[in-house]
């Protein structure tokens, strides 16, 4: 048995530490530890601030998945003081928040989780005529998804960003790549371990088409975030306000923050996450994902995914009176919200529940343990809901190593200063697979008559099963399925857009310009206490924020993140998160550079500033505490 | 039967009315900016208006005029004290034994236990002068800092730019220029009413000293030597 | 190393194309069309550097808004004019392959490579609120400046310590300059800073082989001399008094100040008003929402952001400035008053019992 550490893991947000327990005889992960390493108090700051203002602070939780913090922030401070945003508004944060879905699944794939699969040294191998050739396949095969993609706009053209795809092309971008890694100045691509032998399993010409691809959207990224650009003022960091958004709309002047001009513009851009989507990360993932699991049978990586997982749902179609009363749930185009237990089994045989409102401020149902949490509680055993968690810290330090120089933490006690969330004690994975599961298990179960994105994200797990020629349960919980999932969702948030986009232009010209319901703006029209709950689809995953407000402060926060779910240390049961579950559902082939372990945590995108800024949400005596890094 | 004591020089009066004046037009422009209270919703396009009515533009122009005024005034009442022994009351003595017999007897006075002996002016007014003329300081040197930051290469910038850092930034300046006019017009508020009473119990003509310079007492005042 | 001109060389540009960027990079810096042969001549000569990017206690937003420059491109910047040689975010390698990789761009370059810091370290705990390989942050900071040219400090968090470093801060996260006092830092703030700022300023000191001119706050003077109050478009409206009095009024729709609804534009410096976001796209003020201030130290502690000037802390509640201050003039005109009333009793006493 060989421990193997890989601190810090880079290509993700934040600090993060994985030790893993490798068979070395058979490369299966025994048993596996993940540790984010940092911790920055954001819950225990926004105490005691305006409400008004806690957007803005909870967004500097994420800088990669920015807005997403701010947009639960408003939800749950809306929920508790009853604010019910204008038409407008709610189609303008649909779009600002469907732009970063797009914007950060695209940068995922290509920045922070291709490299995993495709190497640019494999790429030097490539015959640039037979990439060329491979890209028109690619397109043609995998391009029918595009068939049945609604484009309720309808004008654009032609594709203004479409994937160049002759020899010469690839010719000039091997040559750019021959020179760089002749100059032995790798920069980005340095010291990797690119002599693993995964980076045989694709033919070289896949290889140099993702390279070109990486490339090529790390240039395009920035346009796909325009929208937040126009209605929140930049990017990353847009701005919002309590009770609807800050872009007034005037047709009637320049100086207006929205005007016909800058609407062009935010049309303009949600046709380049169109053609981003459409024609370059979904035939690249499938052409990919395609060999991986029909190629090499590398079916690795479902984990807990295959077991149980969970979503909270978005999109709005219409504005709604709060979530905690049920109305968010019940105006909700993008029903993911519930839990789906044994999907590997077929989506027959899994179960399905609900959880919609009531059950998000319900003590039993989302609880935070601490058994292996640097906490204590009274019981250690009980879970606690977030309107009631106590954090008292209890650090109990590394198994060998020193305070200031860890060597491996101990995984038998406590190793981590995140608490593990659970659901009915039970824990889930959530992200886009999670959603795309709990979505096409609904609908093919019967549970809910379809709405248009809800049809499509079948049509879509149908098609692409179709194209690999493989049932659903076996590509979907799998590391290449999470990834997959994550395409299949961009491409859904792009063409919702344009159904946004349409809205907006309705209500437009239906005579309402409104952007901001500006009746409880003044603190002394708030009741004296309050409690509010905002939850929302982050890309990572199901978010929410769980707030208290007293005489017209913040009196308790407390986000419960994507990767606080996906990334929580063992509960009292001994249930790993999904993390750690995914790793020993790996197997790896150098136990020393455990690529496939690292393509696993990456296919999750973990956002470790997300989930480590949690802690305390009374404030006792944080002086104190002995803390030596948090943990998942 | 009064003793006729001239304290006050035309030079150091006409300063005092000036003072009062730039001090009237900086609080109240100085507010309205603060807090601007009033809109032309209704009229003009903000390009045309420009320093044309009672606008921030010109309410601005208007603060930043006082402000020089205010500048150059505060210059000059330091320099007429280089020539007269009369113009440097403003100095608490407090190394002396007399500054701190006179705050007591002051405090004596206002609590009504004894009227304290005839004095041109109480060292508790010295002190709270004193602390008037750093507060002007204080309000020219972070107005200055400000305004000439919209040039941070500029002559005030160099001057007075400082301040601003020193003072945690430029939110945290408007901050504490915003406080001390408040504080100086609380001075304003106790220094009229002091005055009044000075004039009213011991009928020396505080409040006329300001316009033709004399004060009267019935015994010659203890602190006579400032003035002589 | 390579120059500039042998990288775009071998990259297959044309000299007429490298002519043209090097024109098109000495306008983005705000220098005169005259400095062009002289920008010219440097990227001809100077050989391109090796950048060390490290990540304390942040939230990626500066290597975010990085890759979001245009002008600039961010695969032109990251391939072709300097070496990014680590970065938690961007790097393939990971673990010790990465830490052996960084500590051997050191040695190589020793004296050589710029340090770009993006957040902060924190000191409470001995650091371990971060935590890198196993060991604090702090001690990578200390240990990667020793042999840095230069070291620029990315965004609000390592110029001025920025939301974990705001009240409480339970980490005790201070800037980057508490820790490193014997090199040059350029402070490059805001949360994050725009795009085009962040490689500006690479562009210049791998230009010109220096770190650009600094204010007395240690920013560049090119990007961080304005207040945007100064350079907004929206400025004649506050001059002429027309201002939006709440979100999504008349004044909110005609483009009107945001003055009055908490705008930080007055006291904030960056380059949000001339430069804008996106290669002159947008900016907050342009979409209708005040400056937050973050380009500025203590900004998060400077709130409520809706409010024009900071509340005086009265035990129990948070007063406007001007409500204490004309509670205070009025209550001193009321004592005033009392103590004249009590003073004229007692002289007309006096006078009886005389």
């Amino acid at each position: 048995m060989k421990r193997v550490v890989v601190d810090p893991v880079t290509r993700i947000e934040g600090h993060l530490r994985i030790e893993i327990m490798v068979d070395e005889e058979t490369g299966r992960v025994k048993d596996a530890v993940s540790c984010g390493t940092m911790w920055r108090g954001i819950e225990l700051i926004v105490r005691n601030r305006d409400p008004r203002d806690v957007w803005a602070f909870t967004q500097r939780i994420c800088g990669v998945c920015t807005s997403i913090h701010a947009l639960a922030s408003l939800r749950a401070v809306e929920d508790a003081l009853g604010i019910t945003i204008p038409k407008n508004a709610n189609y303008i944060r649909n779009i600002m928040y469907g732009s970063l879905q797009v914007h950060d699944h695209v940068v995922h794939f290509y920045h922070l989780h291709a490299l995993d699969w495709v190497s640019p040294v494999e790429a030097l191998k490539a015959d640039p005529v037979q990439t060329a050739a491979l890209a028109n396949v690619i397109l043609e095969k995998y391009g029918v998804l595009n068939e049945f993609m609604p484009d309720f706009l309808g004008r654009r053209a032609y594709p203004k960003k479409f994937p160049k795809a002759t020899p010469g092309y690839f010719r000039e971008f091997q040559k750019k790549i021959k020179k760089l890694v002749e100059s032995g100045q790798l920069g980005i691509f340095a010291a990797h371990w690119w002599d693993h032998p995964d980076y045989q399993m694709l033919p070289p010409e896949v290889h140099l088409l993702a390279v070109a691809h990486y490339l090529n959207m790390l240039d395009v990224q920035r346009e796909l975030f325009i929208p937040q650009v126009i209605f929140g003022g930049k990017n990353p960091h847009p701005h919002y306000i309590v009770g609807g958004v800050n872009c007034s709309i005037s047709m009637d002047d320049m100086n207006a923050p929205v005007n016909m001009e800058r609407l062009a513009v935010v049309e303009d851009s949600i046709y380049t996450q169109v053609e981003s989507t459409d024609l370059f990360y979904i035939p690249d993932i499938l052409a990919i994902a395609d060999i991986y699991l029909n190629k090499h049978n590398w079916f690795y990586g479902g984990g807990l995914s295959k077991k149980r997982v969970i979503g909270y749902g978005d999109y709005p179609d219409e504005p709604y009176t709060g979530i905690t009363n049920g109305d968010y749930h019940k105006k909700l185009l993008w029903r993911s919200n519930g839990v789906v237990e044994d999907f590997y089994k077929g989506v027959d045989k899994a179960k399905f529940y609900n959880l919609e409102g009531k059950d998000f401020a319900d003590p039993e149902q989302i609880q935070e343990f601490v058994a292996h949490s640097w906490y204590k509680y009274p019981d250690e055993n009980k879970g606690l809901h977030p309107w009631d968690g106590i954090t008292e810290p209890n650090y109990t330090g590394p198994k060998e190593g020193t305070k200031t120089h860890w060597k491996y933490l101990d995984e038998e006690g406590k190793y981590s200063w995140i608490k593990a969330p659970r659901w009915r004690g039970r824990p889930c994975e959530v992200g886009p697979l999670a959603r795309y599961i709990i979505v096409y298990t609904k609908v093919k179960q019967g549970h809910i008559k379809p709405t248009w994105v809800e049809e499509l994200i079948v049509n879509q797990i149908d098609t692409v099963s179709k194209l690999l020629g493989l049932p659903p349960e076996k590509w979907l919980p799998t590391t290449v399925g999470r990834t997959i999932a994550r395409a299949l969702e961009a491409q859904m948030a792009a063409h919702a857009n344009l159904y946004w986009m349409k809205k907006l232009y309705d209500n437009l010209r239906a005579g309402d310009l409104s952007v901001a319901n500006m009746e409880k703006w003044d603190p002394s029209t708030w009741p004296k206490e309050a409690k509010g709950i905002g939850l929302t689809e982050a890309p990572r995953g199901s978010l929410g924020h769980w707030v208290i407000i007293k005489d017209g402060k913040v009196d308790n926060y407390q986000c419960v993140v994507p990767t606080t779910w996906n990334g929580s240390p063992k509960d009292p049961q001994g249930q790993h998160g999904a993390f750690e579950e995914c790793m020993m559902d790996t197997v790896v082939k150098v136990p020393e550079k455990p690529l496939e372990v690292l393509r696993g945590i990456h296919s999750f995108d973990p956002c470790l500033a997300c989930s480590t800024h949690l802690y305390n949400e009374k404030g006792e005596e944080i002086a104190n505490v002995r803390v030596q890094g948090a943990c998942i | 039967m009064f003793k006729r004591i001239y304290v006050f020089s035309a030079s150091l009066r006409i300063w005092h009315w000036i003072n009062f004046i730039t001090i009237m037009i900086l609080f109240f422009t100085g507010l309205y900016i603060g807090t601007p209270y009033f809109t032309t919703s209704v009229g003009y396009e903000a390009t045309y208006t420009y320093d044309k009515n009672l606008t921030m533009g010109f309410t601005r122009f208007l603060h930043f005029a006082a402000g020089y005024v205010l500048l150059f005034s505060f210059l000059f009442r330091i320099y007429i004290a280089f020539f007269r022994k009369g113009n440097r009351m403003f100095i608490p003595k407090f190394w002396t034994i007399e500054y701190w017999q006179g705050i007591k007897e002051t405090i004596q006075e206002y609590l009504f236990i004894k009227e304290h002996r005839p004095m041109i002016r109480n060292p508790l007014a010295r002190t709270a002068y004193f602390i008037v003329y750093l507060m002007i300081f204080f309000m020219i040197a972070t107005g200055f800092g400000m305004y000439g930051l919209s040039d941070p290469d500029g002559f005030w910038a160099s001057v007075f730019g400082w301040i601003v850092w020193s003072l945690g930034g430029e939110f945290e300046a408007h901050y504490w220029h915003h406080i001390v006019a408040w504080l100086i017009i609380l001075f304003f508020v106790l220094h009229v009413y002091f005055v009044s009473r000075e004039d009213f119990t011991h009928k020396n003509g505080e409040v006329s000293s300001m316009f033709n310079g004399v004060k009267f007492f019935k015994k010659e005042p203890v602190d006579i030597n400032d003035v002589k | 190393m390579e120059t500039f001109w042998e990288v775009f060389k071998r990259h297959g540009v044309s000299r007429r194309d490298f002519i043209k960027f090097a024109t098109t990079i000495t306008g983005l810096m705000g220098l005169a069309p005259s400095m062009v042969p002289q920008v010219v001549k440097a990227m001809e000569t100077k050989p391109r550097v090796p950048v060390i990017w490290i990540h304390g206690l942040e939230c990626t937003c500066c290597s975010e808004s990085f890759i979001r420059s245009a002008t600039p491109l961010a695969s032109d910047v990251v391939l072709t004019m300097i070496s990014l040689e680590y970065d938690d975010t961007l790097s393939a390698a990971a673990g010790e392959a990465i830490e052996k990789h960084r500590e051997k761009i050191m040695k190589e370059y020793w004296g050589n490579y710029i340090l770009a810091v993006e957040g902060n370290p924190p000191l409470g705990e001995d650091g371990m609120y971060c935590i890198i390989g196993g060991r604090p942050f702090v001690e990578i900071l200390k240990e990667s400046a020793e042999g840095a040219k230069a070291i620029i400090a990315w965004g609000s968090c390592a110029s001025w310590g920025c939301v974990q470093a705001a009240k409480p801060n339970p980490t005790n996260a201070v800037s980057i300059d508490k820790v490193i006092t014997d090199k040059p830092i350029i402070k490059v703030p805001g949360c994050p800073p725009i795009a085009e700022v962040m490689t500006g300023v690479i562009m210049y000191m791998v230009l010109f082989d220096r770190i650009p001119p600094l204010d007395s706050q240690g920013r560049p003077k090119m990007f961080y001399g304005n207040r945007i109050h100064d350079t907004c478009y929206r400025r004649s409206f506050f001059n002429a008094g027309q201002f939006v009095e709440q979100f999504d009024d008349e004044g909110a729709k005609k483009g009107w100040c945001l003055y009055k609804v908490g705008c930080r534009g007055p006291t904030t410096y960056n380059s949000c008003g001339n430069l804008r976001w996106y290669n002159g796209l947008s900016y907050p003020i342009q979409s209708g929402h005040g400056c937050i201030g973050c380009a500025e130290n203590n900004f998060w502690d400077n709130g409520p952001f809706y409010e024009r000037i900071g509340g005086i802390p009265v035990p129990g509640i948070e007063s406007k400035a001007d409500k204490v201050g004309a509670v205070a003039a009025a209550a001193a005109a009321g004592g005033a008053i009392l103590h004249g009333i009590a003073t004229k009793v007692r002289k007309s006493a006096n006078k009886e019992e005389e």
